[in-house]
């Protein structure tokens, strides 16, 4: 056999920039695209002022995204790329010798911007100013994407800093697909409720971001605690681990976020979702970027270690934090919107997922019933409110708080609350039984039920009245 | 919520709701590819199944069908129709929707008085995505904000997020979106136009708003808009937009968001004579002070109320007393 473009007897590896502008590009949904490029501008944040996470201040910086059929643009004023760092910001991936920044960001594998680029279009000019250089712009056209020999661009150094210590990246020619969402409002619904779902912590703390002109308000995230041991030495407290794992600092609390759902709503919810739904499961959260929103699956135990996830469950909601300025070591994915699932670190943390998550359904299972539901929420609605972190930082300071070292080492530790049961559960029974809905709606008048009552609240009614004559 | 039991005749706002949205149908009929007496048009009748009767009286629409779920207010129809061409079928909103599946041009008009958003949302979704190119839909929904005040939650965002859960409903939303009656007929009109958007877009094709109104009824106010499903790129708007020109109709609202309210003030036969001897005219030539009664102690509200008049005069209903 002969074939002439075996040459010296090698096979061809080098990549061709269709792989990266076609085929690397399926891998990532439209909306993370764009949050891979306001991720970027958050890591430009951490670079300018070089600080523990905890203390960067967001106040000042911001980000404005801007899209319709046939242009997008993202301006930040978050630092700028200095001119330096040309040689591998714009690398398909991270070269060996890229130096390390030993900050909290969460680029790590140099294909983001770039992807996020493809992603949306076909020609991209690049503007950036960084504080201590000069400005420069890059454009990414046609004649560079169709040559595969060619993977240098030119820098044009800007003769008048018109961003200063920012970077506007602008995309045109649109990919078709793209275009079409980018004049839908249903997308820039999904996008915006997207962004509040990953960024709201950071955008509380001060960061700005507009999109299309509508400024994005946080929404607040909240945990519910009692303060007091009841007299039985029981309260409804979250469970909580922190620890330091192979250099990543790792805070975990799960609770209750509101009231247990009664019975009606319980009901309700097997006709609609409800609203509330959305707060329920587990959030992760890598150098302050959430990347798992709220999640009800296998990854987080439910349906495998647990029940599956069904409204009884609604008030339940756990959080966790992972830190590290050794940004690889976070358990992320390239997309930065999941979890590495195969990451010990991440492995070692589902444990204390399940074992939290275990403690509160098994509250829920205990305190069913109209009564005991009220009994709880009584407690509940009383409870403080106060947001994941503060309520961390509560039980790491309040006296009398028992913490245990996890398999007695010193570096991670954690706090089992004792949870209040209810009195007598082993003396109740439940009774259930099928009758025809007209026959119900017949017996609830009788009992002069309100409108709007549930079936099984015409049953404890029914059997209360029973009850009732019985005794007499 | 009980807006649907009330005789449908009775209101004033809504009645001029409905009677320029089945004028425009009968404008459009000249220039649509398919003539209006050819379109199926769907609606929830009521006992009196008013709608159903006006558009056989006026425009001669023949394929007339109401949806009904209350098994009494189906007989009820039953026994009223006042046309054998009307066909009244029991079945849900819901059920109604599933079963969809229509050749033919239809005008649909989802008539909402509860406050379920969250299914009537969906419900919109899925009609409109069975709905073709010239087909119409008009969606009331309740945008009453004062319905989110009840209950122990202090937040009425929260209130009206659980009530309208909705994949595209904008966690952006702020207090002050739910709480003023313009503001809130806006929000749900928003979320309307997303998912409209959304269902649409896919196809090239699009909802494109005829007339978007906001009125009291029964003391809730209420949200109507009515469009048409368009492809992307048919020139069929320019079309209409000069054709209604021509004749001067002044009801066209094709911009989202741009809700006009029907707010005509509640006046006697006489008074109504008085101003009716000026019309037609242009609401900022009204001279109050001219006028041989005094519409409101307000100056500002008496214009205003002057304005809603001449501005709806034309669909005004007339209510008389009749003693049998």
């Amino acid at each position: 056999m002969t074939n002439t473009n075996i040459q010296n007897e090698q096979a061809n590896f080098s990549p061709t920039k269709r792989f990266f502008v076609d085929m690397l590009t399926r891998d990532i949904d439209l909306e993370d695209a764009i949050l891979d490029l306001l991720d970027n501008c958050l890591d430009g944040v951490a670079r300018s002022q070089n600080k523990d996470p905890e203390e960067i201040n967001y106040k000042g910086y911001s980000v404005e995204i801007n899209f319709d059929s046939k242009s997008f643009s993202i301006t930040d004023n978050c630092g700028g790329i200095p001119i330096a760092s040309a040689d591998y910001a714009f690398r398909m991936g991270r070269p060996e010798n890229a130096p390390v920044d030993n900050l909290a960001t969460v680029g790590v594998y140099g294909i983001g911007m770039k992807r996020s680029v493809f992603k949306i279009g076909r020609h991209c000019e690049i503007t950036t100013h960084h504080a201590k250089d000069d400005g420069f712009s890059i454009i990414i056209d046609d004649d560079w994407l169709e040559s595969d020999n060619d993977w240098f661009i030119p820098l044009q150094k800007s003769m008048v800093n018109e961003r200063q210590n920012g970077t506007n990246i602008a995309i045109s020619k649109i990919q078709p697909a793209v275009s079409a969402k980018f004049k839908n409002s249903g997308f820039q619904t999904t996008l915006i409720n997207k962004i509040i779902y990953a960024y709201s912590y950071i955008i509380s703390r001060g960061f700005e971001v507009q999109v299309n002109g509508q400024l994005i308000n946080p929404v607040p995230v909240n945990m519910r605690y009692e303060n007091d041991i009841d007299n039985n030495g029981k309260a409804i407290q979250p469970y909580i681990y922190t620890g330091t794992v192979d250099g990543v600092d790792v805070k975990l609390i799960v609770g209750f976020y509101s009231p247990l759902p009664t019975e009606r709503e319980e009901e309700e919810e097997k006709q609609h979702s409800r609203y509330d739904t959305k707060n329920a499961g587990w959030t992760i959260v890598c150098n302050d970027r959430i990347v798992v929103y709220k999640d009800k699956s296998e990854l987080t135990g439910w349906g495998n270690e647990f029940a599956r996830y069904h409204t009884q469950f609604i008030a339940i909601s756990g959080i966790v934090y992972f830190k590290s300025k050794e940004p690889e070591k976070l358990p992320i994915t390239t997309t930065k919107r999941g979890v590495d699932v195969t990451s010990p670190l991440f492995l070692k943390v589902r444990k204390h997922i399940i074992e939290g998550t275990k403690l509160f359904i098994e509250y829920t299972n205990k305190w069913k019933g109209e009564e005991l539901i009220r009994c709880s929420n009584q407690r509940l609605e009383k409870s403080s409110l106060a947001s994941p972190l503060d309520v961390i930082k509560h039980f790491e300071k309040a006296a009398g708080t028992k913490w245990t070292n996890v398999r007695n080492r010193a570096s991670e530790r954690k706090f089992k609350p004792t949870l209040p049961l209810p009195k007598n559960t082993a003396l109740r029974k439940s009774i259930s039984f099928v009758r025809s809905s007209e026959d119900v709606e017949l017996v609830a008048e009788f009992l002069n039920m309100e409108e709007g009552s549930t079936f099984n609240q015409v049953g404890e009614a029914c059997f209360d009245y029973v009850y009732g004559e019985a005794k007499k | 919520m009980s807006g649907c039991s009330l005789p449908y005749h009775l209101r004033t706002n809504k009645a001029i709701d409905r009677k320029i949205f089945f004028d425009i149908l009968g404008h459009l009929s000249s220039f649509l590819p398919n003539k209006i007496q050819k379109y199926k048009y769907f609606s929830m009748g009521g006992p009196m199944l008013e709608d159903h009767h006006l558009l056989h009286h006026e425009l001669g629409m023949t394929k007339l069908y109401s949806i009904e779920r209350d098994e009494a207010a189906l007989s009820r129809q039953q026994y009223n129709k006042p046309f054998g061409c009307i066909s009244c079928t029991g079945s849900s909103t819901r059920e109604f929707i599933n079963n969809f599946n229509e050749n033919d041009p239809v005008i649909v008009w989802l008539d909402y008085t509860d406050t379920k958003w969250s299914a009537q949302f969906s419900e919109c979704a899925d009609l409109l995505n069975n709905f073709k190119e010239f087909d119409i839909l008009k969606v009331t929904f309740n945008a009453n904000p004062e319905v989110l005040k009840k209950g122990t939650e202090k937040s009425q965002l929260s209130v009206f997020k659980n009530k309208a859960n909705h994949p595209l409903l904008s966690e952006n939303l702020i207090e002050n979106d739910v709480q003023t009656m313009r503001g809130f007929a806006k929000t749900i009109l928003d979320v309307f136009k997303s998912i409209s958007e959304d269902v649409l877009s896919g196809d090239g094709l699009f909802f494109y708003p005829l007339i978007q109104f906001r009125y009291i009824d029964n003391r809730h106010q209420m949200l109507t808009v009515a469009g048409m499903v368009l492809s992307e790129d048919d020139p069929f708007p320019e079309k209409m937009l000069h054709n209604l020109q021509l004749i001067q109709w002044p009801y066209l609202y094709t911009k989202w968001g741009d809700i006009q309210e029907i707010n005509v003030p509640d006046l006697t036969l006489k008074e109504r004579q008085v101003l009716n001897q000026l019309l037609p005219m242009d609401p900022s030539d009204i001279q109050l002070d001219e006028l041989p009664f005094k519409f409101h102690k307000n100056d500002e509200r008496a214009t205003k109320m002057v304005e809603n008049y001449v501005k709806y005069y034309r669909y005004i209903p007339n209510f008389q007393r009749v003693v049998t």
